[in-house]
């Protein structure tokens, strides 16, 4: 069975670096762009002062149908690594290859506009995401239908509760009819009754895509994911099918963590 | 299905000809989203504004006015110029204004643009694209102003006039080189802009666009000599305003490295702006 599944997300021994000081950051940033105007290698696969590695030699493989959900403390590397994946940041050793389009939910309401209305938004955001007029005409319909905003969509979005905007947000997303979906904590706000929805449209798509979410609420992982994996310090160092174990795992790691910080 | 792969050579691979094309695939995929982000420059000024739309011709409109009235209270007029004063500083300036707003425009598109860049990933030279549209936007109305109020004070237009803007592109083309390679600086560290910011400032008086050649001191009269944009910006101006214009020769050598400067800024754009969104965050 495993082998049939179609790969859509392959990170193979990826590493990112970050610059942990502003003003060497500055400094390696120039050298860098001076590097690339005279065309010399920029040598991405060294640590210069002051770097430190966001991932260390990553792997990963999401399958079609993977509702995969990363664990990880803070600064763990989590959304760096998603990042990369959507082709935002660019890797500085290793491969990533990405088979189908992608569609990221970072913070949920960026790139929205609140004088706008929110059909107003639904046209933008989609322009964001890479779809042509047509495709947003066909979807919007839909997109209206699942965000529940009813007459408010003519509204503008300055008028809208938080809970309605990533209402949007999430529906424009899902919307674009991704093959990889990336959800980092953007299912944070919204209704009791909203979120349920979500989950019940994330189960019945990911069977056609796959979902790949951050998230550090533990029971939502518990409803939704059929793939665990957990990240610290820029390392997978936990991975598994079974949830639950999963979870047992991170909790662990994290109480381990808190009582260290505790006992010192 | 459409396969991407990401390594740290993946923008090398590219030669300026491929970045080219990319950049035509980019526009006509993405049109859509050009088309709502110029929507959005325009519309989102007047939002919030009673008389809305209508402040597009209004501000315009006020400073013509101001410059009416500058003209009728006879302030300025040095008499030694082939057209009324007024018309050659009001149309002078609106050119500067919009080689700067290209600098100007394109070298702010990356930061302020930030929010949305480490969000989603979209092709960066479709703001570039955005802001170019909003420049000629921006220009055009302003100018249709200026050509009747100059038609109102006595200025007659010949058929090269029409030549006025084809003639401009070289000008607009270093305004967009210069934009695209500050645009990325920028996102490092402020420093380089606000220096060169201040050099355009000069530069603007060492041009000559406020004053004519006729008034200017021997010392000012040789900088303006080896300034490219002289002639960039007199021979549009001449065509316009029907002067005769000696220096076409120099004004094509210069179209030349104007366009040999855009194609190195694109190259430089494609290959450094990956590098610079991380540090968007910052």
């Amino acid at each position: 069975m495993e082998m049939e599944k179609e790969l859509l997300v392959e990170v193979e021994q990826v590493s990112k670096k970050f610059c942990k000081n502003l003003k060497w950051s500055m400094v390696h940033g120039i050298t860098d762009l001076g590097k690339i105007a005279i065309g010399t290698d920029l040598k991405r696969n060294k640590l210069r002062k002051e770097e430190f590695w966001a991932l260390k030699d990553v792997c990963l493989k999401v399958y079609r149908g993977d509702l995969l959900c990363i664990l990880g403390n803070n600064g763990s590397g989590k959304t760096t690594l998603m990042r990369l994946i959507a082709g935002i940041y660019p890797v500085d050793k290793g491969q990533i290859t990405v088979n189908g389009k992608v569609s990221s939910l970072f913070a949920i309401k960026s790139g929205m506009h609140p004088h706008f209305s929110g059909r107003e938004n639904i046209y933008i955001k989609g322009g964001m995401f890479g779809l042509t007029l047509e495709q947003i005409n066909q979807k919007i319909d839909w997109i209206i239908d699942f965000s529940e905003l009813g007459d408010f969509i003519d509204s503008p979005l300055g008028t809208y509760s938080s809970g309605m905007r990533s209402r949007l947000g999430y529906a424009i997303a899902v919307g674009t009819e991704p093959d990889v979906l990336i959800i980092d904590e953007g299912l944070a706000v919204g209704d009791a009754s909203f979120r349920l929805k979500c989950f019940q449209n994330l189960k019945s798509i990911s069977k056609n895509c796959c979902i790949i979410f951050i998230t550090h609420n533990i029971k939502r992982v518990k409803v939704l994911a059929n793939r665990i994996m957990v990240l610290d310090k820029g390392k997978f160092v936990y991975e598994s099918k079974n949830v639950e174990e999963g979870m047992e795992f991170y909790i662990d790691q994290c109480a381990k963590l808190s009582s260290r910080e505790f006992l010192s | 299905m459409k396969s991407n792969v990401y390594t740290s050579k993946s923008f090398q691979e590219k030669n300026l000809i491929g970045n080219l094309k990319e950049l035509y695939f980019d526009i006509k995929h993405y049109r859509h989203l050009l088309y709502s982000l110029v929507k959005l420059s325009i519309t989102q000024q007047y939002k919030k504004s009673l008389l809305g739309y209508t402040w597009i011709i209004i501000s315009p409109l006020l400073s013509v006015v101001i410059w009416v009235i500058l003209q009728v209270s006879g302030l300025f007029n040095p008499g030694d110029t082939q057209v009324p004063y007024l018309a050659f500083v009001l149309l002078s300036n609106s050119i500067w204004a919009f080689f700067i707003s290209f600098y100007k425009g394109i070298s702010d598109s990356l930061t302020a643009k930030g929010g949305e860049i480490i969000q989603n990933n979209f092709p960066k030279i479709i703001i570039v694209v955005e802001r170019i549209i909003i420049s000629f936007f921006d220009f055009i109305i302003p100018l249709v102003l200026s050509i009747i109020v100059l038609i109102f004070f006595g200025v007659k237009f010949t058929w090269s006039s029409f030549l006025f803007l084809p003639a401009l592109i070289p000008l607009i083309i270093i305004g967009i080189s210069f934009g695209l390679i500050f645009s990325v600086i920028k996102v490092i560290a402020v420093d380089f802009n606000l220096i060169f910011n201040n050099f355009m400032e000069v530069l603007k008086y060492l041009t000559p666009v406020v004053y004519s050649t006729a008034v200017a001191s021997d010392l000012i009269l040789n900088i303006i000599k080896w300034n490219p944009l002289t002639y960039l910006i007199e021979f549009p101006r001449n065509l316009l305003l029907g002067g005769g214009f000696e220096y076409w020769n120099i004004y094509l050598w210069i179209s030349l490295g104007s366009l040999i400067l855009l194609m190195l800024a694109i190259r430089f754009y494609y290959l450094a702006t990956p590098w610079v969104i991380e540090k968007m965050t910052l």
